[in-house]
């Protein structure tokens, strides 16, 4: 699934502007955290956090609850500040095309605004970037076919399922073409029929747009799957304690070998494994049954949304 | 099936509560309870009388100017005291005040002010609605949800979009909720400031009824008032709130 791109996309008038490419390792890190502290009144949350991000690359964090996961992506999103430390995300050239966003964040609970269809709901950032009309709702479709809820487009989030929320709120984040994609437990309200699927969605993404990623799990086998490398969060502080790189080809499968030895492995660093992965509810019936995710064909969300077509490949 | 068995249930209510009145009219003079032949008479010799849509349309521009003024200001002053904790709270005594003072009162010092014109009529009906717009936006304000302003700035919205795309869906309901309990009430001190206050207008025919003891005038105004009302409740009010409030899930 990794390699299927480009030329053909092209001509299709797409703009899938993969800005990573993953031959040229080793420049410098998109995001560079040193250091990082925050306390909130006298509680430490966070205590010399230390993490480098490859543009391109997927990043696991994991660990106990409450040990400020999700206050180190506040951070990143540039919603909060640390008291000690530096945080740096590299310039890049194409942080400033209209209708990409530097850094996207889907927050751990959906967000999604009640007075708002799916539709708008998905389009907020898009608003923002004064896309006009016809490309935003081209957009916002084939980011909801993508996750499976282009039925829904007209429906409020009240008449939505946990899951269907949660992949509302992840096409929101998408569909900004965001360089950074911040996930916050992203995956944790779907069935794990949903969730391998949407694994394989971002995965097709990943290979497709070359967008860097960092998510937080409590799913060793999550974390395995998607992850290049994985973050091990230790509690009170919050710290890293260990940085386990995941070098397995894509696409990793539950079945192979190396891919179940790396999560015995993983889950042997965690532990005690404070939290386990949600049992798994095979026996209910999929999340919005029927749904089907069209494997990447035409991008993302570019695909015909242009009105110009045959925008062109960046490079780098 | 469900709506019949409604309806039928009304009509019965209606049947009753006619059966009473008329019952009850018959035994007592006809200047203290005029019964329902006399008030359809009186009712429909109202809607013949010249001066009627005159002072129909001089009570409603004046409720609708005091309303309308009333929204706007309170509304404004409502967001204010929303965004500023020190404002609200210097303000706060200010408005438990108003919201104290009697629409009689106000009344009164309209006439002072004003003397006999629509001026007077527009300030009671502004001075009493104003506040509980005011008070219905300012709490409104208080329920914006920080997790929505955090989610509108991770999409790098401005301001200005932060406060039309969160801060106004938000305060809505509530800015509607007070908007309709403040008209209904508007619409009613109106008619006791037109009683004292006005030389034209629905609440100065009902004086001028009462200076002749006709009753059935009264009763005869009476319900064109509730048929107006409902009219509003039905036709203007429950539509819009309807259309505006979609996203919200139905009580049931
Ligand atoms: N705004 C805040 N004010 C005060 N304390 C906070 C605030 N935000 C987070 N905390 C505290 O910081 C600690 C870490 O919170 P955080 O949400 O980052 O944890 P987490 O790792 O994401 O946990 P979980 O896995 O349960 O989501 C918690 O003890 C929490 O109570
Ligand atoms: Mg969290």
């Amino acid at each position: 699934m990794s390699g299927q791109v480009l030329p053909s996309q092209a001509e299709a008038g797409c703009r899938i502007i993969p800005f990573a490419d993953h031959g040229l390792k080793k420049a410098p890190p998109l995001i560079r955290l040193r250091g990082i502290g925050k306390s909130f009144g006298p509680l430490r949350v966070l205590a010399n956090v230390d993490l480098q991000v490859q543009a391109g690359e997927i990043t696991a964090l994991i660990g106990s609850s409450g040990c400020g996961k999700s206050t180190l992506l506040n951070i990143l999103a540039g919603l909060d500040t640390q008291d000690h430390g530096t945080y740096t995300l590299a310039e890049s050239k194409n942080s400033e095309k209209a209708g990409r966003q530097r850094v996207a964040y889907m927050f751990q609970e959906d967000r999604l605004l009640p007075w708002r269809t799916v539709r708008d709901n998905v389009a907020l950032g898009l608003e923002a970037a004064r896309i006009e009309k016809k490309e935003r709702l081209c957009r916002v479709y084939n980011m909801l076919k993508l996750v499976g809820l282009e039925e829904f487009a007209g429906a409020f989030p009240y008449q939505l399922s946990g899951g269907m929320r949660s992949r509302a709120a992840l096409a929101r984040s998408l569909v900004v073409e965001p360089e950074v994609l911040l996930l916050d437990e992203p995956f944790s309200k779907l069935d794990s029929q949903t969730r391998s699927q949407m694994h394989a969605e971002l995965l097709n993404i990943h290979a497709v747009t070359g967008m860097t990623a960092v998510f937080v799990t409590h799913d060793v086998e999550e974390a395995v799957v998607l992850a290049d490398k994985v973050a091990i969060f230790a509690p009170r502080p919050g710290r890293i304690t260990e940085i386990v790189p995941v070098e397995l080809a894509r696409p990793r499968s539950l079945l192979d070998k190396n891919v179940t030895e790396q999560i015995r492995s993983l889950r042997g660093k965690l532990c005690f494994n404070p939290h386990p992965s949600p049992p798994p509810d095979d026996s209910a019936p999929a999340e919005g049954a029927g749904l089907h995710v069209s494997p990447l064909k035409g991008g993302i969300t570019g695909k015909g949304c242009r009105a110009s077509p045959g925008v062109k490949r960046e490079s780098l | 099936m469900k709506l019949s068995v409604q309806v039928a249930r009304r009509l019965l209510l209606a049947a009753l509560v006619l059966a009473v009145w008329w019952a009850a009219s018959s035994r007592v003079p006809s200047f203290v309870l005029p019964g329902p032949y006399a008030v359809l008479q009186a009712f429909s010799s109202l809607l013949h009388t010249p001066t009627f849509l005159q002072d129909v349309g001089a009570t409603l521009a004046r409720v609708g100017i005091g309303f309308f003024l009333a929204a706007a200001a309170g509304t404004a002053l409502g967001v204010v005291m929303g965004a500023s904790r020190a404002l609200a709270d210097f303000l706060e005594p200010v408005v438990a005040v108003f919201n104290t003072v009697s629409s009689a009162i106000w009344a009164v010092f309209a006439i002072i002010w004003f003397g006999l014109s629509d001026a007077s009529t527009v300030m009671v009906v502004f001075m009493t609605t104003m506040p509980l717009m005011l008070t219905s936006v300012w709490n409104g304000t208080k329920t914006v949800d920080k997790q929505y302003v955090e989610l509108a700035k991770s999409f790098n919205l401005s301001r200005l979009q932060i406060l039309a795309k969160i801060y106004v869906p938000t305060v809505l309901p509530s800015f509607f909720a007070g908007a309709r309990l403040a008209f209904g009430f508007g619409w009613r001190v109106s008619l006791v400031a037109e009683t004292i206050g006005a030389s034209s207008g629905i609440g100065y025919r009902l004086r001028q009824a009462a200076d002749l003891i006709q009753s059935s005038q009264v009763f005869a105004w009476t319900i064109l008032l509730i048929m107006f009302m409902l009219l509003i409740e039905a036709g203007v009010l429950k539509p819009l709130e309807n259309a505006l409030f979609r996203w919200k899930p139905s009580p049931e």
